[in-house]
Parts: C-alpha cells; structure tokens; sequence
C-alpha cells in the first residue's frame, strides 16, 4: 500500500478547448492506467453529450499510479472538473478535493475568460499551481507570448512554467514529475472523526446515489453507517471504492484519499455537491466549508411538441433529476403549449444540455419557452415578495411597487479590434462597464456587470459573431437589484398568449414588441376573419398589426377523376388544423410558436 | 329498365414540353411513343371489364392531341366494341393550340370526336411568357378558328388566372378577347403552383420547382379572387351559365364527362396513371410511369398500381364534397336517400361553422356555397372531412 506522503491530489483546469481531455488521456497512457491499445480520446468523458460537445459536464476522479524519478511509486488522484461556467460551484468544490492543480493553457490562443475565472478559484483555495503551456507543436504556437500573459497577468513566474503538447506527449512525464515534487501530499490525521468532502455523485440504479468524496479527516471502512451532514441523510455503505477509471473496490479509504462511496440511497438530493460525509455516530461536529445549496438560474418552460408525451416528458425528467442536483422542474400548463414544465438550471449551458440530453436519452421532442431568470416583485400594499419564474405570472402594472432581477458580474476577454462593438453590445444589454486590463498589447480583460436576463438571451452567441470567434466569456452571480422592468403581452384577436409573455426594460419594449408581433403576422396563417395581433404593456397597446381575412383556397382542378388525391389533401390539410393551438377561435400552427420563440434578436 | 350510365377516361402522358407549373401525369420528349401507347391503351382495354352503358369518351393529358384522328379512331372504336351498351353523348379531346404540334383536326373528327377542350390558358402574350407555354395568343386563336373550320361544333377552352404580373384589367381584357372567339364553355383555373411534395401528383424537375419558388411570391391571393369575381361577372353578362366551381357554359353546353365525377357515377380510366370508380366502393388507379404502363399492358394484364375501398364514411364525404362543386350545390333528400341522415345533423358542426362564416347556404333541399364560400371551398370541405379511422393516426 502506498503511504499517505506519497499521494497527490490534483486537477486540471483550462479554459474549453484549450487541451484538458487531450492532457488527462496522455496522463493515463503514460502511468499505464490504461492499455495503450484501448485508448480512446477523451476517456474521461464518457456521457455521448459530453464527447460531442467536447465539455465535461460531470466530474471523475481517476487513481493512477506513477513511478516517479525518486525511485518511489505515487498514487495520483486526477479530479478532472466540469469545464463551463455555469458549473463553477461544482468546479471549486472539485478544486477543494486538490492540493494541486495543472494550469492548461493553449500555447496559440493565450489567456482566456475560463482561464482566468479557474486560476482564480484555485489560488482561492491556496492550491499549488502547475502553469503548462499546451499544443506547443502546432506551428502557430506562441509560447513567448503565453508566458508574458501569465507572468503579467497572474503573476506566474517564467521559470515554473512547463510547456507541452499533449497531442503527441512532449512534456508530459515533466508534468508528472512536477505534481510529485511541487504538490504537497494531503493532510492525513486517520484517527480525528470522519471528514469527507462530496465534490460529485451521480445515480447508479444498482447502487443507489454514488458519492465521489475526498477524506479531510478519519478513515472510511466498507461497512460503515454514514451521515450527509447537511441534508442528515444516512445509509450503510453498499460499497466503497476508487477509479482507474473504472471503479476498484476497497476496504477502506483514509484521509487524503479519494474515492467514491455508494449509498443505496434513492435520491440525488440526499447527497449534495459540498456536503460532509461523515459517521452516523460519533461524526464529526463541524461542516467542512463551502457548502451551497445548488442555485438555478435561468428558468424555462418545457413541452411535448405532441400532447401525448406529457407521461413521457415527466418520466424522462424524474430520471434526469435523479443525476443533477443543479436541476429543478415543476409543471405548468400554457394555453399556446398544452401541459409541461417549468425548469431551472444553473445556466444556459446547463439548459441546453438538459434539453438535449431529454431529446436524444428519452427520444423526446420539446419545446422550451424563451429563457428568464427569477424576479423579485414587490406587490403594493403587500410584505411579502413575489418570486415570478414565468413572465406570465407577472401581476399587472397597477399593482407592482418593484420588480427586482438577478445581476451578474462578467468577464470578456477579446483582442483589442472588438472592444468598440462588444462594449456597443454590452451596452445595449443594459451591461454597466466597470473596468478594462492589458493582458497583453493585443487582448484585453473587460469587465461589466448587467443583468443576467439580457445576459441569457444569446449574449454568448453576439459576442462570438462580433468578435469572430475570439471574445470569451465568463460571469458569477452578484445579487438582486431593482430595474424598470415591465410585462410585454401578446394579444392575438385581444387573446394574451400566455407563451409569450415577456419581462423587458421599458426602454426595449417597444423595440421587442414589434419584433413580436411583426414576426407572428408573418407566421400566423390567414383566417377566415381579420385577426388583430397587439403587443401590450398592461392596457396600453404599443404595437398592433392586422392579419387579413382569407379570401381564396380551392383545389381548382379536377385530375382526371382523381378524387382520391384531391381527399388526401383535404385530409392533410385537416389535420394540419387539429395540430394546430388554437388562442380564442385563432388556429395557430405550433411552428408559429417556435419560430417566435427562437427569435435571436433578443426581442 | 334503363341502363347505368358509364363513362370512359383515356390519359395521354406525352407533351412536346413540360410545362413548369404542370401537375398531370406527363412526360416530355416521348411523343414518339404515341404508337406503341395506342396499342397498349387496347390492350388494357381488352382486359377492364365495360359494365353499364357507355355514354363518355374523354381524352385528357397531357396532350391528347398529339395522337393522330387514326389513334385516336383507334381507341373509340375498340371502346365501341367492347361495351355490349353504347348511347354516346359526347367524346371529348383536349388538344393544345400549338402549331408546332397541330391537331389533326379533320382526323379527329372523322374518329368521332364531339367536343374539343383547348388550352388557350391566356390570350395575353406576357402571360404566355410567363408561363412558358410555349404558344403565342394569336397561335390559339388559329387553333380554335381551325377547330371550328373542321366541323367542331362544342368547343370548350381553359384559361388560366392569378398569374403573376396579370392585373384585374389585363384579366378583363383577356376574358372578352376569349368570348370573342365564341366558346360553348369556359373553365378557369387559378394558377396553382404546388410547392409542397404534399400537393404533387408527381415530382416536378429542380428547375420547375425553381421557377414556381420565384413565382409564388409575386401571386396575390386578394387579386386572384377579384379576378374570379370578375369571371362571374363578366361570364354570366355573356350567356354563360356558372354551374361548377371553374366551369362556366352555354345553354346544354355543360361537360358531360366531368359531370359524371361529380355525380360520383361509374367510369373506367386507361391508360398511365388513370383513375377509375365502380359507382359504388372502389376507386383503383393504374401505374403512372410510362414504361411500367406499357410493359404491364402489353402482357395482357391491367397496369393497377393500387385500389382503395370507401367506407360509408368516406363516400358520405364524397358526395358532399363533389356535389358542392356544383354551383347548384347538393339536394339533402338525394343525400338522405343514399346514406340514411340529413347532412345538416349528420355535420351539424361542420356546417353550422361554415354558415357562420358565411361561406354555405341552406335553402330548403338544397346545400350550397355562397360565393365566397366558392373561394374558400377548401376551407368548406375540411369540415366535413371524417376523422381517420382510429389507428391510422396513432403516432411514430
Ligand atoms: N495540436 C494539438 N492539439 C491539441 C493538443 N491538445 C489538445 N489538442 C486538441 O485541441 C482540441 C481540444 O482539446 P480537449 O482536450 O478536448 O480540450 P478541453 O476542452 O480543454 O478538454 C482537441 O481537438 C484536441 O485534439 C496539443 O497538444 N496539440
Ligand atoms: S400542356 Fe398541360 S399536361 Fe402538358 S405539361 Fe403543360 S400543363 Fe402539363
Ligand atoms: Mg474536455
């Protein structure tokens, strides 16, 4: 058994794309953790979604074994993070489970947001950080340029940065040497009470939860009684283990390991992100720090496309729930979209991959409502605040004091040729600039703060187009503050259609009003009457078109005694109509819906 | 006892060109095929059974007249022969007024063609244009002097309306220049340019479909249904009788064939894709490309490509849907005699929606459409529409 000083638990962390998938997998081959001949890229991410989208969306946590330089063989605990902002929280409580962490950086693209937005959790953490400058074999590499950024902007010394590429192994085994050398080895008191970290779990429908822990203190026995200590659930162990990278059972673990502990429990709720595993009895007394219930966001409404999926939709997302804490659904029901849901998530990454992952893992075909975020409405004459998840909800204007929304402090790194145009966009969407950094003579680091419902409504894909790709992106939550925000209403034949039901800035309502109801008159179909399409603040109409009447639809020609064909298309035509929603005695096809609701220009 | 009338449908499948806005059965560039076709049409003939008495020949297209008088003699005669009972009222030939491919008038005639369908479409050259119909005005003008010349006294021509860059006025214009002619009956179409695989009875080229993508945007359905207002207008000021939804004729002047479709009586179709209906539950079809027609026919046995049974419901839905074609719309007791319920109770909603809107009208016995349900008989007969048999809808 390998003693507890020669253990090193460590992460890597990088801005996506910048080679941390590439780098794990080289890591495994070189310690052998992995047969050479069965390497697949990026092991590590093993959900479908995860390879396709080249994120990882849940964390691992992998033991591997490295005879190092000294003569002496190192255990290793990769802890390999979730890559996007929106999962922050999950980053920094996988970051808590380190002594260490690896810095990737792309050797032609330099600093980046996420880059910044990890270093910054790490050094918070007071992790020993290994700077590796990475894809130094592509002929664009700039690694001169990468070290000035990092000596500039992070204050990392030339010297301890090692350069890499992890495509081909250069600088790969260094990168093993260095953890040994420059990562201390946990703190290991095995007789204090159980400690333990839960930096992820997942459901197994065998084992029940399994918890990936990191013991602070104690040790864990395979048949111990265990305690979560902040939602005070408890189970027997069913078993205790660890990853390389397929799990390993064991008998014990002890302070400093790292490993996974299935629970039998039923409900990934029980077992939480920053919870403290410890004994049923005579545990330890004290939380270890950070623990955060997981906060969603960005909130939408979530539908069959066809009623009759309902039971499935609901079956799919019991499921889902079961695997992400960060996840919340309830259901609603919409006149314009039948029966669904209304579902949080912790960002808009998180969303989409959660509507993705019900689509392709349950076959499901969904529409979701425009994203928003959760307002604070002050009712007059009322103590109590409103929380409005659905812009539906909002109470008129007559009887609003306040509404307060959620704002977020945000990073945008980009060459300095798109400062004018993303500072344009940031502005528009309400983003008050606080300050400007060199990273170097050629990229800068900007930083607003705005609020996160102008945020969710394709920020991220503006300031990808107007900075042809380079600008990157990354923001934390800061709090609630008070805006002139008001309900835009659309009414088609004086119906609202309550889909489509928006919270603005006044000072866009106009502007998102029209949009709205310019885009359904071109989408609704005619009908056999005139049909007004009004956007309203409250009573007040801001906009207002007219469909016409239909006039002419006949099957003018007789196909040579063709009748059949001529019923065939009555029939088609038929059931176009019953698939079509239907606002007051307008027939609206679902198509109409959708396409307003994907309208990117952020109406 | 008096017979049960039958009527006779012949497809002719070849155009010298294909129009881009054509939705028949065609094919372009195969007319001299028209011999070994004759052939085949005999021996599908020879094989359909001839019940009832015969009292319609009707020759549509694609362009018939591209056969010649003997051909088409051909197919009449051996029709003649096999029906035990023949009492014809009328064989009509659609014919194309192209002097590249002129009919053989005469010949026609001497085979025993009554009545000529011309394909005028226009007598506007821009329209012509338009629509590539590779014909000038004053080409159809010829063709229906020459028509008449021949001896063909039941004249009949098509013109087409709601093309794009056609205004009321150029459809005025155009609507008396063709009475100037003197037809014995009119049908207008609206120009329909099917976009939708949905709404083809065949795939167009990528180029027709090209063409009617750029045309679609310039039709104006406000302007169509002005224009088809007009056509009531201007028809009944000149004698003619507006009987079905596109069909306008003389006194006695009314398509008897096509009649025959809305009265849902029996025909027989041969040839390429024809449709036929026993008059009671089968409507079957024969195989719409060329070759296979002709390679089934000439081994003695019918070219059917499928056949589809009616149930109560869908014939109920027929008769409606057919009968409100006419302008004279349907008799609710005839309704009640064959399926055993007033049509007001058996669609009570359907019929209460469409009376609403003002596109039906009751009036004792009879059920038609008012003039603007004419515009909107689509919109009309979608709710009389049954409901698909349970299973057919099940979804995936
Ligand atoms: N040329 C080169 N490409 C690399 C290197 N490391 C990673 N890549 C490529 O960069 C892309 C992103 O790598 P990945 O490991 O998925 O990045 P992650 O998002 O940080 O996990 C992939 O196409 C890799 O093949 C390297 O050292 N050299
Ligand atoms: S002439 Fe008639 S059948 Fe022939 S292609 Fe033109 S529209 Fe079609
Ligand atoms: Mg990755």
């Amino acid at each position: 058994m390998i003693p507890p000083e020669r253990i090193r638990n460590f992460s890597i962390v990088a801005h996506i794309d910048h080679g941390k998938s590439t780098l794990a997998d080289r890591l495994l081959e070189v310690t052998h953790t992995i047969d050479k001949r069965l390497m697949q890229s990026q092991v590590l991410d093993s959900m479908e979604l995860e390879r396709e989208k080249g994120i990882t969306i849940k964390a691992r946590a992998v033991r591997v074994h490295f005879d190092a330089a000294d003569g002496h063989t190192y255990a290793l605990n990769l802890i390999d993070t979730p890559g996007h902002v929106d999962f922050t929280y999950e980053v920094s409580r996988s970051l808590q489970a380190c002594e260490g962490a690896i810095l990737v950086v792309d050797a032609t693209q330099g600093i980046e947001a996420q880059t910044l937005a990890n270093v910054h959790l790490a050094m918070a953490q007071n992790l020993t950080i290994i700077p590796v400058i990475n894809k130094i074999d592509l002929p664009s590499a700039d690694p001169e340029m990468v070290l000035d950024e990092l000596e500039e902007t992070l204050a990392i010394p030339r010297q301890e940065v090692l350069l890499a590429s992890a495509k081909d192994g250069t600088g790969v085994r260094e990168i093993l040497e260095a953890i040994v050398e420059r990562v201390p080895p946990p703190a290991h008191d095995g007789r204090a009470p159980l400690a333990a970290l839960v930096f992820d779990s997942h459901y197994d429908p065998y084992k029940g939860v399994v918890a990936y822990v990191r013991l602070a203190a104690g040790t864990l026995r395979d048949h111990d009684r265990i305690r979560f200590m902040a939602t005070g659930a408890e189970s027997d162990i069913l078993e205790l283990g660890y990853f390389r990278p397929q799990p390993v059972p064991t008998t014990r673990l002890v302070a400093g390991e790292v490993g996974y502990v299935a629970t039998g429990l039923k409900s990934i709720r029980e077992v939480q992100v920053g919870d403290t595993l410890t004994s049923a009895d005579g545990g330890a007394t004290e939380q270890l720090p950070g623990y955060q219930e997981p906060l969603p966001l960005v909130f939408a409404g979530i539908y069959p496309m066809r009623g009759d999926d309902y039971p499935e939709l609901r079956d799919a997302l019991d499921k889902l729930h079961l695997n992400d804490a960060g996840f919340v659904y309830e259901p609603e029901s919409s006149v314009a979209l039948g029966f669904g849901f209304r579902c949080g998530f912790l960002g808009l990454l998180h969303m989409e991959i959660t509507q993705e992952r019900l689509e392709r893992e349950f076959d499901l075909d969904l529409i979701a409502s425009a994203p928003s975020v959760e307002y604070r409405v002050k009712v007059l004459h009322k103590a109590d605040e409103l929380v409005i998840d659905n812009p539906a909800q909002m109470p008129g204007p007559g009887e609003i004091e306040q509404i307060s929304e959620p704002w977020v402090s945000t990073q945008v790194i980009t060459p300095t040729d798109y400062i004018g145009p993303l500072m344009e966009l940031a502005t528009t969407r309400r983003g008050e600039f606080q300050n400007m950094e060199y990273l170097d003579p050629r990229r800068v680091n900007m930083h607003f703060e705005m609020p996160l419902g102008e945020l969710i409504i394709d920020f991220y894909d503006q300031l990808k187009s107007r900075s042809s790709g380079y600008a990157s992106l990354d923001y934390s939550y800061i709090g609630y503050r008070p805006g002139d925000l008001v309900k835009l209403d659309v009414l088609v034949a004086g119906e609202p259609v309550d889909a489509l039901s928006l919270i603005v800035h006044r000072s866009n309502a106009y502007r998102s009003g029209k949009a709205l109801v310019d885009k359904l008159k071109e989408l609704i179909p005619r009908q056999m009457f005139e049909v007004p399409i009004q956007a309203a603040i409250g009573s007040h109409i801001i906009s207002r078109e007219t469909i016409r009447a239909m006039r002419k639809n006949v099957l003018a020609k007789c196909y040579g005694g063709d009748i059949t064909r001529k019923r065939k298309l009555l029939e088609k035509q038929k059931e176009g109509k019953q698939r079509m929603k239907r606002i007051g005695s307008v027939e609206i096809p679902q198509e109409a819906f959708l396409a307003v609701l994907r309208m990117n220009d952020g109406a | 006892m008096t017979p049960v009338p039958h009527h006779l449908y012949v497809h002719v499948p070849f155009c010298r060109l294909v129009c881009a806005y054509c939705d028949f059965v065609t094919v372009g560039g195969r007319a001299d095929d028209t011999p070994r076709y004759t052939d085949a049409l005999l021996d599908e003939l020879a094989v359909r059974p001839a019940p009832g008495e015969l009292r319609t020949v009707y020759f549509g297209g694609g362009t018939p007249s591209l056969l010649s008088g003997v051909q088409v003699g051909r197919v009449i005669s051996a029709a003649r022969e096999r029906w035990p009972d023949v009492a014809l009222e009328e064989v009509t030939l659609e014919a194309n007024p192209s002097q590249r491919e002129a009919p053989d008038w005469s010949g026609l005639r001497a085979a025993g063609v009554t009545r000529i369908s011309l394909g005028v479409q226009s007598l506007r050259e821009t329209d012509l244009v338009a629509l590539a119909r590779g014909h000038s005005a004053s080409e159809a003008r010829g063709a229906f002097a020459s028509a008449r010349e021949s001896g063909f006294e039941n004249i009949s021509i098509d013109l087409i309306y709601g093309i794009p860059g056609q205004s009321l006025a150029d459809w005025r214009a155009g609507l008396e220049a063709a009475l100037e002619l003197g037809p014995d009956h009119v049908s207008c179409y609206a120009l329909q340019l099917a976009l939708s695989p949905d709404e083809w009875a065949a795939p167009p080229r990528p180029g027709a479909l090209r063409w009617r993508n750029r045309m679609v945007p310039r039709q104006d359905d406000e302007l169509a249904s002005d224009q088809y207002r007009l056509t009531e207008d201007v028809l009944a000021a000149a004698g003619y009788r507006h009987y079905e939804l596109s069909s306008w004729a003389l006194p006695d002047r009314e398509a008897r064939h096509n009649s025959a479709y809305w009265a849902r009586r029996a025909y027989t179709g041969i040839g390429a894709g024809a449709h036929s209906y026993d008059g009671a539950a089968e409507r079957s079809w024969n195989v719409r490309d060329l070759d296979a027609y002709l390679l089934a026919a000439e081994t003695g046995e019918r070219p059917i490509a499928d056949r589809e049974v009616l149930d109560e419901q869908i014939r109920a839905f027929e008769a409606i849907a057919l009968g409100l074609r006419r302008v004279d719309g349907i008799s609710r007791t005839a309704f009640v005699g064959e399926f055993g319920h007033d049509p007001m109770e058996r669609y009570a909603a359907g019929v209460a929606a469409t009376v609403r809107n003002g596109l039906l009208e009751v009036e004792g016995d009879v059920i038609r459409l008012t003039s603007n349900g004419r515009l909107l008989a689509s919109e009309v007969l979608v709710a009389f529409v049954p409901e698909p048999p349970t299973g057919s809808a099940a979804r995936r």
